[in-house]
């Protein structure tokens, strides 16, 4: 007699999740596809760069931004793909017309018979949580699908650069500190990232504060959330750990009453993925949870895998008007990491 | 385990020996101890249960004595209607078991005759309707059983095998039209398999078997917060431990059915509490600036809410009514003070002191099902928003309606609920479910809730010609629905039903779904009413999809609060603030040394404007202070002037600071007051330039007007006054009226979308026309250096309107003074363009 009812939080709570595996060699089959994004940033080329290397054939499919950006790397890695011979498929993602991109990607992989790469190193989030979630939820969920990563060797701005802007915000209420992106295009919301459960009147805004301050503005402006939960991410590295205070102060969130307040790692996606579940069971009964990802790229995978097996969950995102210095956005390649996504499938029988 | 059982085929067609008027007709199922077949009886003229199990797989003795005969008897006579009573007892000796024809075996079995149940057992439903599997039904079927256990306890009967296989929900329509359509059954008692282990015989323990399946049935992230909460409970308390439990010491309630079937029918009530007690403390006077931020908890809301709110007899009234003010005014405070569910969570819904009905609903529920909503190519989707909010207006209605009828008035809603609910399905068109409890508001709330997921998978594929929408609710069936209520409840007869619908307001809700859902919601009945709130007048649409056009007065009356607070007297505006501030220094739990506003920061009635003007223009900053300069600082942005009172005692160091003052006749200094009140205009302009597209813009404009309206306070006076004061203007006045460029429009709407500037579009020009004049926000006005007069404007030409708007550095290069001389130039081309106009010479002067 089995007398235990698991909602889908709590299985994957309880599920041993798997971890990041550093890599020095993505080994691709002529079934596989991997998904990459032509970005701005230097490890846009990473992953792809590393799997061809192998001169073993497999299929990509390539994303474009749009709007575009002169810094993109949509010509090189065409070149790459030209030069090792590699079936590739385009599509363009509009990054303010974002609505179904999900379903169009899946379309688009709809002949893949091997194993699907999602390469995050340079795709937007708010695509991160849209391709994970499309994945999740198709009918093979998770089953042979994998997260590439590719960390970037520096994170802009520099400890004093940070800490100079700050202090000339602190003397001038009236100064906006902008170091990666310029003002927010929108806040969006797309339906197939939206909750339909009827809820009360509450509202929870989990958010991933970043150095782009005006985020968080633009989405307490918009929303108007009535609760604050906040992930603060902690960079592996201790170098970076001045980041954390930083951001805290640019978006003063000392000064937002009420506020909870979680840290976790920037690149054990794990960390946070518990942290969703342990907000989800405390405040999902009754509040509507809105999580907004704009933290570390593995943070977003981890709202990605989250979003998936819970649906009452809304994503908003504050899409970015402009990037400053889109070539000065990351600097060079870091180290490579892989994720399996299969084990955190849920179990449909569960259900 | 099956065991023993002979062939099924041997049974069909046969008389049952020993009730030669009974014929098996046809094997209905097959469980572990026996067959079960639908029979004839030709003397009762019906149809008859006969269910044959081989003598072996019956309870006997270790003497041989036969326990299941004893067994059924005792269930025969229990009272409880579901029970399914065995009729009689048959002997059906030597029937043939299958195997080697050659080596003929048989075994002698019994048939128990019993009335045929129309229906499923619940496993076998659970399987084909999984729909039907809610949280309503799964408490529902746990009271039934729990009916029946309380009466089995007092007769010492015990089933023995209970589970979903012998739990049957029977269609009772072929016969029955006064009564449920559909009731549970529980047929099999005493007859128990013998080879089952001895915890499947305890009957708690099988229907917590049973309920751990239906509640994995049930999709939890697509419940109401209410079916949550009764989802965990059942979950948490009975599953883990009522049900199992068998030392009472450990629970009170193990295996109490009577005190089970108790917890069961207050978990509403329950929920309520638990909302109500929400650990939400006011800790300072200070906290929770938003209504959002008081969360479910009733009795704090209660005590900050202020019944002094300017214009609530409006908002009170008969009429729909669209209320617009600037964010943090209270709109969502009273919207939420109103609704039935916040009077019955404080005590105050006695029927005698309840003029009408309240619904709140909050449109991010809209925003999020239908994000940048436009209208669909195809007219069959054009209602898929009208089904939305019809199912969550009404599913909420209904869900306040039973809360507060079965407290008020319990017996006539038992009386009349089922009668209301048929005549529901009727006109929401809706099947319903083939389950127990369907004649319920409960089932229909259910219901509606549904119909809220199918109506956002619709919207999704809306312009998809492969798939089909489906009937949608049309306009009217809202409507009817309260009609329909109205006329079955006497309690609802007197009062009409109030849906309060708050940040109704574009671009969260587009203008195309406004339009969409216009067509609901401005319309005219004796039965509800609908109040929307919006941001400001432009974030409301004032047509409909059908082209029809909302005149204000005559569909609605427009409530501007921004203005209801720029035009109010002061003594009903301190009476106001004065009671908000009241309620929050009493209630707060911080020990504070001030109960009123003005022991924290003191009277200043005699400032004015004039000397204030003469001093700006001299090169004072006017020191700011007082509960007067507060309220001129208000637009009805009350949570501003809560936090702006923060930051002084902030700034003041504290309560404990504070508390040191005890001399001085108000708390907080002046100077401090003065610092609190400019800084706060510099953190609104800077959340102004993160607003999302045109942040950047918005604090441009505003910046112009207030550098250009300085610069006339320093250089121009005012005119037709005596002593020729300096010109004070914190508003804008068009001369004529104007028509904007797309892009010019987009920002105007902008500016009044975040109350930069509050519209009052009854102005009068100096030329005569009615032309919208723009208000300063009150408290920007400091920020520039300006006073709170009313008395002068900057007049502008339509064309300087655009400028001002598209590019307000040429604005703030034109039209800001520099010098005295600088604006004798400036009156004088103001003089000259006046004449050219009196000589009627036209054009606008440039």
């Amino acid at each position: 007699m089995n007398l235990t009812v698991q909602t889908p939080d709590e299985w994957l709570a309880a599920l041993a999740k798997p971890g990041f595996e550093t890599v020095t060699q993505y080994v691709m089959a002529p079934n596989d596809w991997l998904i990459v994004c032509a970005g701005f940033e230097d490890r846009a080329l990473a992953v792809l760069q590393n799997a061809v290397s192998l001169r073993r054939p497999f299929n990509v499919l390539l994303i474009h931004y749009g709007p575009h950006f002169q810094e993109n790397k949509s010509n090189i890695i065409r070149k790459i793909i030209q030069d090792a011979g590699i079936n590739v498929l385009e599509v363009t993602y509009n990054r303010q017309e974002p609505a179904g991109f999900g379903s169009t990607m899946l379309e688009k992989l709809s002949g893949c018979q091997g194993r699907i790469f999602v390469d995050v190193s340079a795709m937007s989030r708010l695509l991160i949580v849209q391709a994970l979630v499309a994945l999740g939820t198709r009918s093979a969920g998770f089953a042979n699908c994998f997260v590439a990563y590719a960390e970037a060797r520096e994170y802009p701005p520099s400890q004093g650069e940070a800490e100079a802007e700050l202090t000339k915000s602190e003397s001038d209420p009236c100064l906006s500190i902008l170091f990666l992106s310029s003002g927010v295009f929108d806040v969006t919301v797309v339906p197939e990232l939206s909750s339909f459960a009827p809820t009360g009147t509450q509202t929870r805004l989990v958010a991933f504060p970043s150095l782009d301050a005006h985020h968080l503005i633009a989405i307490r402006n918009e929303i108007q959330p009535s609760r604050f939960s906040f992930i603060e991410g902690v960079p592996p590295s201790s170098q970076n750990k001045w980041r954390q205070r930083v951001i805290s102060a640019i978006n003063k969130l000392d000064k937002i009453p009420d506020a909870e307040r979680f840290q976790t790692s920037t690149l054990d996606y794990r960390e946070t993925l518990d942290c969703l579940l342990t907000l989800y069971a405390g405040h999902g009964e009754r509040e509507r949870l809105l999580v907004s990802p704009t933290g570390s790229k593995m943070q977003t995978v981890a709202v990605g895998i989250f979003r998936a097996l819970i649906e009452d969950v809304q994503i908003v995102f504050p899409t970015p008007l402009s990037y400053l210095k889109p070539d000065g956005y990351t600097r060079g390649i870091g180290p490579l990491h892989l994720l399996p996504l299969a084990p955190l499938a849920f179990p449909k029988a569960q259900c | 385990m099956r065991a023993n059982l002979p062939d099924k085929s041997f049974f069909v067609g046969k008389p049952v020996p020993g009730r030669a008027d009974v014929t098996v007709i046809e094997w209905v199922a097959s469980g572990n101890d026996g067959h079960l077949f639908r029979a004839h009886s030709n003397e009762l003229g019906r149809d008859v249960a006969c269910k044959i199990i081989p003598r072996n797989n019956l309870q006997h003795g270790s003497d041989g004595r036969e326990i299941w005969r004893a067994e059924i008897l005792k269930a025969n006579a229990l009272r409880n209607p579901i029970v399914v009573k065995v009729e009689h007892i048959c002997d059906w000796p030597n029937v043939p078991m299958p195997g080697d024809a050659e080596k003929f075996e048989a075994v002698d079995c019994i048939a128990l005759i019993s009335e045929f149940v129309d229906g499923q057992c619940l496993k076998c439903f659970a399987a084909d309707y999984p729909d039907e599997i809610t949280v309503s039904f799964i408490v529902q079927w746990l009271a039934t059983m729990l009916n029946l256990l309380f009466e089995m306890k007092q007769r010492s009967v015990n089933h023995g095998d209970m589970h979903a296989g012998n739990i049957l929900v029977e269609d009772q329509s072929s016969y029955n039209v006064m009564g449920p359509r559909f009731v549970f059954r529980v047929t099999d008692f005493g007859v128990g398999d013998t080879t089952s282990e001895p915890r499947f015989k305890d009957d708690y323990l099988q229907l917590a078997d049973t309920l751990a399946q239906l509640l994995r049935a049930v999709n939890y992230q697509a419940c109401s917060p209410k079916d949550k909460f009764v989802f965990n409970v059942l979950r948490h308390h009975f599953l883990a431990r009522h049900l199992v439990e068998t030392d009472p010491t450990l629970d009170p309630l193990a295996k109490q059915p009577r005190d089970l079937i108790s917890r069961l029918q207050v978990l509403d009530a329950e929920f309520e509490q638990t909302a109500a007690q929400e650990s939400a403390r006011l800790l300072t006077p200070f906290d929770f600036l938003s209504c959002e931020q008081i969360g479910e908890a009733a009795i704090l809301l209660r005590a900050l809410y202020s019944d002094r709110f300017l214009g609530l007899s409006e908002i009170e009234s008969q009429n729909n009514v669209v209320v617009t003010g600037p964010r943090g005014c209270g709109k969502s405070t009273v919207f939420r003070s109103l609704s039935l569910d916040q009077k019955m969570r404080v005590g105050e819904a006695v029927p005698n002191q309840l003029r009408y009905l309240g619904v709140y609903y909050r449109c991010d529920d809209l925003y999020f099902a239908f994000p940048r909503y436009i209208v669909p190519n195809r007219d069959e989707a054009l209602d898929i928003p009208i089904h939305f909010v019809t199912a969550t207006l009404l599913a909420r209605l209904l869900d306040s309606l039973e809360g507060w009828a079965r407290h008020y008035f319990a017996d006539e809603f038992s009386q009349a609920e089922s009668k209301a609910v048929d005549a529901l399905w009727t006109v929401l068109g809706l099947a319903p479910p083939r389950a127990p409890g369907s004649a319920t508001f409960k089932a229909v709330v259910s219901a509606l809730n549904k119909e809220r997921l199918k109506a956002s998978e619709r919207h999704r594929f809306a312009n998809d010609p492969k798939r089909s929408v489906g009937r949608c609710f049309g306009p009217e069936v809202l409507q009817k629905a309260c009609g329909i209520l109205v006329n079955n409840f006497s309690f609802c007869r007197e009062r009409p039903i109030y849906f309060f619908i708050d940040d109704y307001s574009s671009p969260k809700v587009s203008k195309p779904l406004q339009a969409s859902l216009n067509r609901l919601l401005m319309q005219r009945t004796s039965v509800c009413f609908f109040k929307l709130s919006t941001e400001s007048p432009v974030s409301f649409e004032k047509h409909d999809i059908d082209g029809k056009i909302y005149v204000e007065s005559r569909e609605f009356i427009l409530h501007n609060l921004g203005l209801v607070y720029l035009h109010a007297e002061l003594e009903p505006k301190l009476t106001f603030i004065d009671d908000v501030f009241r309620r929050r220094l009493n209630t707060s739990a911080t020990s504070f040394s001030a109960r009123e506003l003005q022991d924290l920061v003191g009277n200043n009635a005699k400032q004015n404007n004039n000397e204030l003007a003469r001093g700006i223009r001299d090169g004072d900053k006017p020191l700011l202070w007082g509960k007067e300069t507060l309220c001129k600082l208000c637009s009805g942005d009350i949570h501003y002037l809560i936090s702006l009172v923060g930051d002084m005692v902030r700034l003041s160091g504290g309560p404990v600071e504070l508390a040191k003052a005890v001399e001085a006749p108000f708390k907080v200094p002046q100077a401090t007051q003065n610092r609190a009140i400019r800084d706060a205009a510099g953190s609104f302009l800077k959340n102004l330039r993160g607003v999302p597209r045109c942040g950047i813009q918005l604090v441009a404009i505003v910046e112009a007007f207030g550098n250009v309206a300085n610069s006339h306070l320093k250089f121009l006076d005012s005119k037709n006054e005596e002593g020729s004061p300096p010109k004070q203007a914190t508003r804008i006045e068009p001369y004529e009226p104007f028509a904007l460029s797309e892009d010019a429009q987009r920002l105007y709407d902008e500016l009044l979308r975040y109350s930069v500037f509050i519209e009052d579009f009854r102005g009068k020009s100096r030329r005569g026309s009615v032309v919208p004049r723009l208000y300063l926000r009150r408290f920007l006005i400091p920020h520039f250096n300006l006073t709170f007069s009313f008395r002068d404007s900057i007049e502008l030409e339509p064309v300087d309107f655009e400028t001002f708007l598209l590019a307000p550095q040429s604005f703030d290069q034109k039209l800001r003074l520099k010098s005295a001389d600088d604006a004798k130039r400036f009156e004088k081309q103001q003089n000259e363009a006046k004449n050219q106009l009196s000589l009627g010479l036209g054009g606008s002067p440039q």
